[in-house]
């Protein structure tokens, strides 16, 4: 039972990241039923970023740790969003009314390109973070053998903060209200006085921002990367946004954890189930739960059964 | 004049002109030991590109897992051969029963899902089988390094009876039932015209090593025949074809008859070992065994090619092909036309299937080593753009995005920085790269030529300025930015050459103080610089730049039925402004 509890935290933890992550492809395919190949990239870059920050500029700052990382944040945020919005522009824009073939090539080109240049810039190696960031947080005891480290509670925090955050903004503000809208149908959206172009910009901002967000907590919950990180864990959460339902806020959050636990559960428990090597295996977890899932559902769970468009 | 040039040049003769083309490669002066490594390669991959394009040209679903049945084909022909000792060439119908079988499980369940859906599923499908095979599943795919000794191909002596006779009669039973539609001339005389034409040769001149002539004769027979018929050359046409094809071929054997049986002869010394005959079937056979030269593994490879195109051809236009077609275009209308789409699905994507698990067979006997690496998620994607890049659904297509996506990027390898800007090699460079942009502005012209002027004396500037040829290298990327630029810049503001020019002489400034900066370091940086730590990069940049000048494709194929697809673009309600 503790060690139950103790991989249910654990479990939870990183499928925070996944859900963070897969907002951003959510979003994206909500609004232009694209998959966005480059996302799982845009957010190794925010791990790249906040590792180059972190070791070089503000190296200085490790002492305040807390603020050090709220700056490299910001940063790495306006850095991933910008990039995204680049993009979007040049290799997603020109292609929109070109079929679903075209696009799809185009984004796996762009997710190529970052991670190349990803691969020169860190000549590859394992890269790691600046040691003792935010360890003095206070590490929560339940029992005495489950305990919730500092670090884990704060990323649950920033997590929840931004699922609840991006709800809202999704529902309540007018941008939010547009994308809605945008996601719906764009010609009409532009009838209504909608700026799709705009919507569209913005969503290549917020979701790349909050996946280079979660890029930097990954980087600082693991300590080290390389630049491979992308691809894995990218597909990863993309497969967490389809099991939930694509295009649906509440549904990636869901399977982002759904799948978080899953894995972290399954390694703790396969070697118990005569699973040997279950460590070795756990890639295959979220490709074998995306083919149950959508062979059970096919538009995921959350997801709404929608007649194809004639 | 150029009608009448149009009138004589059939498209048939572009085709023809292409197979001479690919049999004469190996024997170009330039085609050195790697580059004839390379064609195999590449031949493999065009094989790769066919299979798919019939699953993402033909019937248009996305299968981004492609890899995993090229994967299944390989490892079922290791498996067999180091195991069971099978001759791997034997083993071709087995892997592509269980390539095509195992498409046929997988793709079951989950060809309802739509587009997207059912992309992110065939990869998972190609990444399950990577782990796998990485984990040693079942413990026979030998885990993280594969396996090693896969047999080369084995092929029975040629000239031993009963192989010209068995040979004969398929040739014959193929002509035969391709032509059933044709007259009895052409069905019957004109396989007794084969046949006289494969069996008297070598025996009046007692040679028996020109059995191996006759073969070619006969199979390129049926190969002209079959393209003829498919651009609808009338009977007699053929019959003359046919006739003369034989008549040539028996002339040269008579002609050189001597120099022939020693050129063979030397050849297989070279090329192939001879092995103690064995018994197969009641028949002594005596198995020649390949070498580790490529020349051979080209040819072995040239023909599954042709197979599968002659194949696919036939297909394209069955029931089946244009049932593909219509399931393509539209799917709705589709069923409605009382297309059963599940089933048709079902059979693109397992023929397309078995067709990668005969390359993957090729692939391990080319090799010998099979490891899960070669069958990863870059793999699948390059089979995807070989197809899409190329022009989803053409032939001509597949070739292109060959050389695109496989050979270019392995010729780059040779490529140091050095020889970038050696002697006249960035003026080469410059030319293509502008040229190409002055081609997709060619509406503008004068425009164009006024920006590509100002792009070239940037280019030019620094390295001439401060005699560093080596900053040349930094000035390719940067002309490649700049025409990647400037169409976006000219969208904003009409006229683009303030910002262009503005741009440049910052590039041109900047460019001065890094080499006056570094001095003689520049060249010592540049030539650390490894082309091929950048080759994916290279090559996403490319897919973008392609899929953004040119979406369709480079080659793309031509639509019929412009309706249809005017109305499955009014589908997708997605209009950019």
């Amino acid at each position: 039972m503790e060690t139950f509890l103790q991989q249910l935290i654990n479990g939870l933890t990183i499928g925070g990241f996944y859900a963070v992550v897969a907002l951003g492809y959510t979003m994206v395919y909500g609004v232009l039923k694209l998959i966005n190949f480059a996302h799982g990239d845009m957010f190794m870059w925010g791990t790249l970023a906040g590792w180059g920050l972190l070791t070089t500029v503000l190296a200085g700052l490790t002492d305040m740790d807390l603020v050090a990382i709220l700056v490299t944040a910001v940063l790495v945020m306006a850095f991933i969003g910008m990039m995204g919005m680049t993009i979007e522009r040049v290799a997603y824009r020109p292609l929109r009314t070109a079929g679903r073939l075209s696009p799809i090539i185009s984004a796996l080109g762009a997710a190529f390109a970052l991670e190349s240049v990803a691969r020169n810039v860190s000549h590859a190696r394992w890269r790691t973070y600046p040691e003792g960031l935010l360890k003095g947080l206070p590490t929560l005891r339940l029992t005495d053998k489950v305990a919730v480290s500092g670090l884990q509670i704060l990323m649950l925090v920033v997590c929840a903060a931004i699922m609840i955050g991006l709800y809202l903004f999704v529902q309540r503000t007018r941008v939010g209200t547009a994308m809605r809208a945008v996601s719906l149908d764009h010609n009409v959206s532009r009838l209504m006085g909608i700026n799709v172009n705009r919507i569209i910009s913005i969503v290549f901002f917020i979701g790349p921002a909050l996946g280079g967000l979660a890029g930097l907590l990954i980087g600082i919950y693991y300590g080290s990367f390389n630049f491979t990180l992308g691809w894995v864990f990218g597909l990863k959460a993309f497969i967490a946004a389809i099991l939930g339902g694509i295009g649906n806020i509440p549904g990636a959050v869901l399977g982002g954890f759904i799948l978080g636990i899953s894995e972290t559960m399954v390694v703790a428990y396969g070697p118990d189930i005569g699973l040997a090597n279950a460590s070795a295996w756990k890639d295959a977890i979220a490709y074998v739960l995306l083919i149950a899932i959508l062979i059970a559902r096919p538009t995921g769970i959350l997801g709404e059964t929608v007649a194809e468009k004639v | 004049m150029n009608r009448t040039l149009a009138r004589l040049v059939r498209p048939w003769m572009w085709q023809l002109l292409l197979v001479l083309l690919a049999l004469a490669l190996p024997l170009m002066p330039f085609m050195d030991r790697s580059r004839t490594s390379l064609a195999v390669l590449a031949g493999i991959y065009v094989m790769l590109g066919l299979s798919l394009n019939l699953v993402v040209g033909y019937a248009g679903l996305f299968q981004l897992g492609h890899a995993a049945f090229f994967g299944l084909g390989a490892y079922t022909a290791a498996i067999l051969s180091i195991e069971r000792n099978i001759t791997i060439l034997a083993t071709i119908p087995i892997a592509a029963l269980v390539a095509g079988g195992a498409a046929i499980l997988i793709s079951k369940p989950i060809l309802h899902l739509r587009g997207d859906y059912l992309c992110i599923v065939t990869i998972a499908f190609g990444e399950i089988f990577r782990i796998g095979v990485t984990n040693n599943a079942f413990g026979i795919t030998g885990g993280a390094n594969g396996l090693f000794g896969a047999g080369r191909p084995e092929l029975p002596l040629p000239w031993v009876e009963p192989v010209p006779a068995v040979t004969l009669a398929l040739v014959l039973a193929l002509h035969i039932f391709l032509t059933r539609r044709s007259g009895y001339l052409l069905r019957w005389g004109g396989a007794a015209v084969i046949a006289a034409g494969y069996y008297l040769p070598p025996l009046i001149l007692d040679h028996k090593p020109l059995f191996l002539v006759s073969m070619v004769m006969a199979v390129s027979v049926v190969i002209l025949g079959s393209v003829l018929r498919d651009h609808r050359v009338s009977a007699r046409g053929q019959m003359l074809a046919l006739v003369a094809v034989v008549l040539v071929f028996g002339l040269i054997m008579a002609a050189g008859s001597d120099s022939l049986v020693t050129e063979i002869e030397g050849n297989l010394d070279k090329y192939f070992r001879v092995e103690d005959p064995v018994k197969v079937l009641g028949a002594e056979l005596t198995p020649v065994v390949f070498k580790r030269d490529a020349r051979p593994y080209y040819y072995l490879v040239l023909a599954f090619i042709l197979i599968t195109l002659v194949g696919m051809r036939r297909l394209q236009n069955s029931r089946l092909g244009r049932a593909w077609l219509y399931l393509r275009e539209d799917q709705v209308a589709a069923e409605a036309m009382g297309i059963d789409t599940t089933q048709v699905k079902l059979a693109a994507f397992a023929i397309g299937s078995a067709a990668a698990g005969v390359a993957g067979v090729l692939y391990a006997s080319r090799f010998t080593v099979v490891a899960p690496e070669s069958f990863n998620f870059l793999q699948s994607v390059i089979m995807f753009c070989i197809v899409v890049l190329g022009g989803s659904g053409s032939i001509p297509g597949i070739l292109v995005g060959t050389l695109g996506m496989v050979v270019l990027p392995e010729l780059l390898r040779d490529v140091g920085p050095t020889f970038l800007y050696e002697g006249i090699n960035p003026v080469l460079i410059l030319a293509v790269l502008l040229g190409g942009y002055l081609y997709s502005a060619r509406h503008r012209l004068r425009g164009a030529a006024v920006e590509s002027g100002a792009v070239a004396v940037a280019f030019f500037a620094p390295p001439l300025l401060l005699g560093e040829p080596a900053l040349s290298v930094i000035g390719m990327f940067m002309v490649l930015a700049a025409i990647i630029a400037i169409p976006l810049v000219r969208r904003r503001s009409h006229n683009a050459l303030p910002w262009v020019a503005g741009a440049l002489a910052v590039y041109v400034v900047v460019m001065l103080l890094i080499g006056k900066g570094l001095g003689p370091d520049v060249e010592r940086e540049i030539s650390a610089f490894r082309i091929m730590d950048w080759r994916d990069g290279l090559m996403g940049v490319a897919m973008v730049v392609m899929m953004v000048l040119r979406p369709a494709g480079i080659i793309p194929e031509r639509r019929r039925g412009i309706v249809v697809s005017a109305v499955a673009g009014a589908n997708t309600s997605q209009q950019a402004t």
